[in-house]
């Protein structure tokens, strides 16, 4: 009889133990009476001193119910994914419950879900992402849309998405910043077209504006990575829009704008300003260094430069809050557009296969995007690392994006610390929040406040069909990979010797365009074209 | 059998003991990684696995060989590897036999101490120190060229035809003290009752260079010159990168930038198969290379490597 109860009792308690934690409806802290235990692979960040230790840890913990190890893992991107490759290689069985951090894009990760190292959580968005739609919904977004940047070509979610809004990162790609003394000084607006901007670009180069008495400034200058970058997009934008991949949105069909005419009206213009002498000659081949160094000469030598900020100067140095904003300039034909690239959600959790408890790991995902823990992982802890704006502050980009002031930062981003666990994992920050700063008048070498004040025309005529978030599946990736770099080294090539007179473009255009074809421009066009339309159609 | 392998290996035992640990290094780390070379063949996923992948044969060498760069980079690859190669090779064994010469040990180990600094300067240091030195308009070339010719001067990054000279003569200033050190060590071998000879012959101090220490180093000479053809085509990455610009493009994209771009542009997944074809491509011509160089040593002097 003894015997019976015994071997009953055990079993029950072996029952017991085999089924997973009962969890509480989503939306409840914590998310089970028993204490779940996870073990996550973080990227060893620099700015992070313990993970055990660190406060958002034991916050996590707290509210959660659940007790948190880590292991560290490279910090190096490329380092990081070749480790966790060569985990998946061998079977899989010594990963962690989850790993957090940037791991690759979906092409990556997907490879991951189809070898079944990593589990699919399009199941848990469905029903229990409370705490994701909750943040959504106060930065007016919604979950379907957001989600639809994360999901693989399968159908299938494979893990937490992480979303760091950044409005004026969104706007800077096609950014040219002037010195503002000088135009104050010469009595001048902001350039509205083209021949507006030479004219300034001319009265920089000729009335003196530094006052020294020699003409030693430098109408406009860049550096050799920034060429295909801020330099050839606000300078051809008057013409054709100029993005990334130099792609053109045209009611469905994605054109390619490298060998259209207007291009080469662009460049036309662009050359008749090297001409006069009005663009630096060593912007194609100096590097960083020389260009900050022109920079930061004494009396100031440089009006115009293509570049996203003039956070290249000291930071005590005083011209930093000086430069500001063109606005996009009006093309002879009527274009006017900048470049706007709009951040989208990526994968920055993945619940592997080794986890007991996917679904609670997913609770863990998703609380990291809730309101608070977004904040606390980015900016700090409310009324002791941030304090809520005033009611009559005004905020940073107040003039040209609208948003209001939201908080003032205290806690600086970027040095060691133990607070908090930074952008690495899951989190929502919304736009409102991180264009949200309050003015502080004080802070007389902050770049950003002179950036936030002039952007409204830029804002204002962005273009909104920018093409980016293309998901290539393995046969479209095969043809962009032999393609891409070949066709966009051979337009910046050509760019870079029509301009400085090297290639001439009225007789070397038609060479240059048939070059293209046999680089093969539409077979890789013709890739393009089905994702977009498999996603976006 | 037992007999005549205890004769062969019996005498010195330990020495061959001492050779089992490096063997097991080289089995290990360079022989055993070579299974991994198929993938070359293999369009390989990591899903699938090494022996999961199925074979597409010369798929990959086709790919890279039809490149529409192709050409270009394997001929400026080859340029920059022979010139760098011609250029470097004679100044470290002339500084060698230069600084033979001299009496003074002090004044020995100070020049040699300066001219092996610069090899330590790590290369994007030495592309940033080259880029600001010869910058037209706040460099020391641009303002020694502006007060000689009044105009400012050619900015030598914009020009390809540049771009070898600039890339092999900064290579040889950073590394010749560093190399010229395994040819001083040869010069020291060389006994002193020769040139004592010599002198009583009547040698001049250039005629006891030539046939005393140029002969002596002549064995070094050889083995380095061979090692060097080895490392033909793997000319470096880095500095290569860093001194590319849109300008001198058409002379400055060598192999390995170009593969990195393929790799890395479109922001894609690690193709392995075709970045492993291309460095199969790399190796089996430095082979052939170092092969013939060895052969044709082997013929003309008695010295080679095998």
């Amino acid at each position: 009889m003894r015997k019976l109860l015994c071997v009953l009792i055990v079993c029950c308690l072996m029952f017991g133990t085999a089924y997973a934690a009962e969890l509480n409806a989503p939306g409840t802290l914590p998310i089970s009476s028993e204490t779940i235990h996870f073990t996550i692979g973080v990227p060893n960040l620099a700015i992070v001193e313990d993970w055990e230790t660190n406060e958002q840890t034991l916050k996590l913990e707290k509210d959660l119910n659940v007790d948190l190890d880590f292991v560290l893992l490279p910090s190096d991107k490329n380092e990081r994914i070749q480790k966790l490759e060569l985990m998946f290689m061998a079977g899989g069985d010594d990963l962690p419950d989850i790993i957090m951090g940037d791991n690759g894009d979906l092409s990556n990760i997907i490879r991951y879900g189809e070898m079944g190292m990593i589990l699919p959580t399009t199941e848990y968005y469905k029903n229990e992402a409370y705490w994701t739609t909750d943040t959504l919904t106060e930065g007016g977004m919604t979950l379907e849309d957001e989600l639809r940047y994360i999901t693989c070509y399968d159908g299938e979610i494979y893990g937490v998405m992480q979303y760091n809004g950044s409005p004026n990162n969104c706007y800077s790609e096609s950014r040219a910043m002037v010195y503002e003394p000088w135009l104050k000084q010469l009595g001048l607006e902001k350039p509205v077209t083209t021949d507006d901007f030479a004219d300034m670009l001319r009265a920089f180069r000729d009335k003196d504006p530094n006052g020294n008495g020699e003409a030693d400034e430098i109408p406009l200058m860049s550096y050799n990575d920034y060429i295909q970058r801020n330099f050839i997009r606000f300078l051809m934008s008057p013409f054709i829009y100029t993005q990334e991949n130099y792609f053109n949105w045209n009611d469905g069909t994605i054109e390619f704008v490298a060998n259209t005419p207007q291009w080469k009206e662009g460049i036309k213009w662009i050359h008749s300003l090297y001409e006069e002498g009005l663009i630096l000659p060593m912007s194609f081949t100096q590097d960083r260094n020389s260009y900050t160094a022109i920079l930061s000469e004494e009396p100031e030598k440089v009006g115009v430069f293509a570049m996203f900020s003039a956070s290249n100067l000291g930071a005590t140095d005083a011209r930093r809050a000086d430069y500001i904003c063109l606005d996009p300039l009006l093309g002879p034909e009527g274009v006017r557009n900048g470049v706007y690239m709009p951040r989208i959600p990526a994968i920055r959790m993945m619940i592997t296969k080794n986890c007991k408890e996917p679904e609670a790991a997913f609770r863990l995902g998703d609380y990291l995007c809730s309101q608070v823990m977004s904040l606390w992982t980015r900016y700090g802890e409310e009324n002791v690392d941030w304090f809520p704006a005033a009611e009559d502050a005004s905020g940073v980009y107040e003039d040209s994006f609208g948003y209001k002031a939201f908080f003032t930062v205290v806690t600086s981003w970027g040095v060691l610390q133990n607070k908090w666990w930074g952008v690495d994992t899951p989190c929502i920050i919304l736009d409102k929040w991180s264009a949200g700063q309050a003015k502080n008048e004080a802070d007389i070498y902050n770049h950003t406040f002179p950036i936030g004040r002039s952007m409204k025309k830029t804002v204002e005529y962005a273009n909104k069909h920018p093409i980016t978030g293309l998901v290539f599946t393995e046969e479209e990736q095969e043809v962009v990979t032999e393609y891409q770099a070949t066709i966009n080294d051979y337009v910046l090539q050509s760019f870079s010797e029509f301009v400085t007179g090297i290639k001439n473009v009225d007789t070397d255009w038609d060479a240059y365009v048939e070059e293209f074809n046999r680089m093969g421009l539409s077979e890789y066009m013709g890739a393009v074209q089905s994702c977009y339309d498999r996603m976006y159609k | 059998m037992g007999g005549r392998f205890r004769k062969k290996y019996g005498r010195y035992w330990q020495l061959y003991v001492f050779l089992i640990l490096p063997v097991i290094y080289f089995v290990i780390f360079q022989y055993w990684p070579m299974f991994g070379l198929q993938i070359a063949f293999k369009k390989f996923s990591i899903a699938k696995g090494v022996w999961g992948s199925p074979w597409v044969g010369l798929k990959y060498f086709r790919k890279f060989l039809t490149a529409y760069q192709f050409r270009n980079v394997l001929v400026n690859t080859l340029t920059l590897s022979f010139y760098s190669l011609l250029a470097s090779f004679p100044f470290p064994i002339l500084f060698a036999l230069v600084l033979n010469v001299i009496e003074k040990p002090r004044l020995k180990k100070t020049i040699q101490t300066i001219t092996y600094m610069p090899h330590f300067i790590s290369v994007v240091v030495l592309v940033g120190m080259i880029m600001q030195v010869f910058h037209p308009l706040i460099g020391v070339y641009g303002y020694v060229m502006r007060n000689l010719t009044g105009s400012m001067p050619k900015d030598l990054f914009a020009d390809p035809q540049a771009f070898p000279h600039l890339y092999v003569w900064s290579g040889v200033w950073q590394n010749f003290g560093y190399n010229s050190i395994i040819y001083i060590a040869a010069l020291t071998s060389v006994p002193s009752e020769l040139h004592e000879a010599a002198e009583v012959d009547g040698a001049s101090r250039f005629q006891r260079v030539l046939h005393i220490d140029f002969p002596a180093l002549l064995p070094t000479i050889t083995i380095m010159l061979i090692l060097r053809m080895g490392h033909i085509m793997s000319i470096g990455f880095e500095k290569t990168y860093l001194m590319q610009n849109s300008l001198n493009l058409s002379k400055s994209e060598i192999i390995s930038t170009f593969v990195y771009k393929i790799g890395l542009g479109s922001g894609a997944s690690n193709d392995y198969s075709y970045s492993t074809a291309i460095g199969m491509f790399n190796s089996v011509v430095n082979l052939l290379l170092i092969s013939a160089v060895n052969w044709v040593s082997g013929k003309i002097s008695e010295n080679s490597l095998w």
